[in-house]
């Protein structure tokens, strides 16, 4: 019986995992290295607090991929219900932020967070996966030159 | 894009004025943005109550719905008990009750009649889409000059 040879099928398996492992790594590490602390530098600052919180919510105004107000589930419920409705409102009315709904920012920071940390623990996975087919492509290889 | 009118319902009542007695209902629903980060503006549709038996349209206008909020629509409607017994048929209101209430036989508030939602829909003629990110300009524009 004819040996089939599958090391074309494992390496562009392998390009494709590795090309959403960068993907990911990118988006993920470009949350948590420059916007989110930005952001919390922005939340923890007790002079011109109005100003600080409103760019800060600007930014968390636009979502992490992973964490989008849109998407459902228990959390994503109370934001998309209560606090982008009142924060977004307060932005149209001109009114400015207090110190007193620091904390309220700080839950979209936190679901920011969970996004950003998602999207990495899944650039893991897709990792582990490139590592999978880079293994079985080499082990291919092997045994079809073994052959020739 | 807004498709359904959400949470219909409706208020019907009977006044009894010069000796004739009036009635009307009030439809209401809510339209919702679900958009995350767009804002519909300058919105104009119509609202479409009714099936096969019975059908009732009118316009409405909303200025502006951020994301994740509502706009309220609505429509009254008006007349004699000849005009309005289609309407109180259709929403299953009965003459009788509303005419106890407004001759003050029976006290309470005007019925409220929940609508069920496929007799209620609505369609969108035109509307403006801006991105949430425009309001921070906007203000952003308007911070500067009063500074």
């Amino acid at each position: 019986m004819k040996k089939i040879n599958d090391s074309k099928i494992y390496l562009i398996f392998t390009i494709i995992v590795l090309v959403l492992t960068v993907l990911l790594g990118a988006i993920s590490y470009y949350s948590i290295f420059s916007v989110e602390p930005e952001i919390a530098r922005l939340l923890s600052s007790d002079k011109n607090v109005a100003e600080n919180y409103k760019r800060a919510y600007e930014q968390l105004r636009n979502p992490q991929i992973f964490a989008r107000y849109e998407n459902f589930d228990r959390d994503a419920q109370k934001i998309k219900d209560n606090l982008i409705p009142y924060f977004d409102s307060k932005i149209s009315k001109g009114e400015a932020f207090t110190q007193e709904e620091g904390p309220y920012l700080n839950i979209l920071l936190e679901r920011r967070k969970q996004g950003s940390v998602l999207g990495r623990n899944t650039m893991v996975f897709f990792f582990l996966l490139t590592l999978l087919g880079l293994g079985f492509w080499l082990y291919e290889k092997k045994n079809s030159v073994e052959k020739s | 894009m807004p498709d359904h009118v959400e949470n219909p319902r409706a208020i019907a009542k009977a006044e009894i004025k010069d000796n004739q007695v009036k009635y009307s209902v009030l439809v209401i629903g809510d339209v919702t943005n679900g958009n995350s980060d767009v804002i519909l503006e300058n919105i104009r549709g119509e609202m479409l109550l009714g099936d096969s038996a019975y059908h009732a349209s009118h316009p409405f206008k909303i200025d502006r719905i951020l994301p994740f909020q509502s706009g309220t629509v609505s429509m009254t409607l008006e007349g004699n008990e000849k005009e309005m017994k289609p309407v109180l048929d259709f929403l299953q209101v009965g003459v009788d009750k509303l005419l106890e209430e407004a001759s003050g036989k029976k006290t309470g508030a005007s019925e409220m009649v929940n609508i069920k939602s496929e007799s209620i829909t609505m369609r969108i003629i035109s509307c403006d889409k801006k991105d949430i990110e425009t309001i921070f300009k906007e203000k952003g524009k308007t911070d500067e000059k009063n500074k």
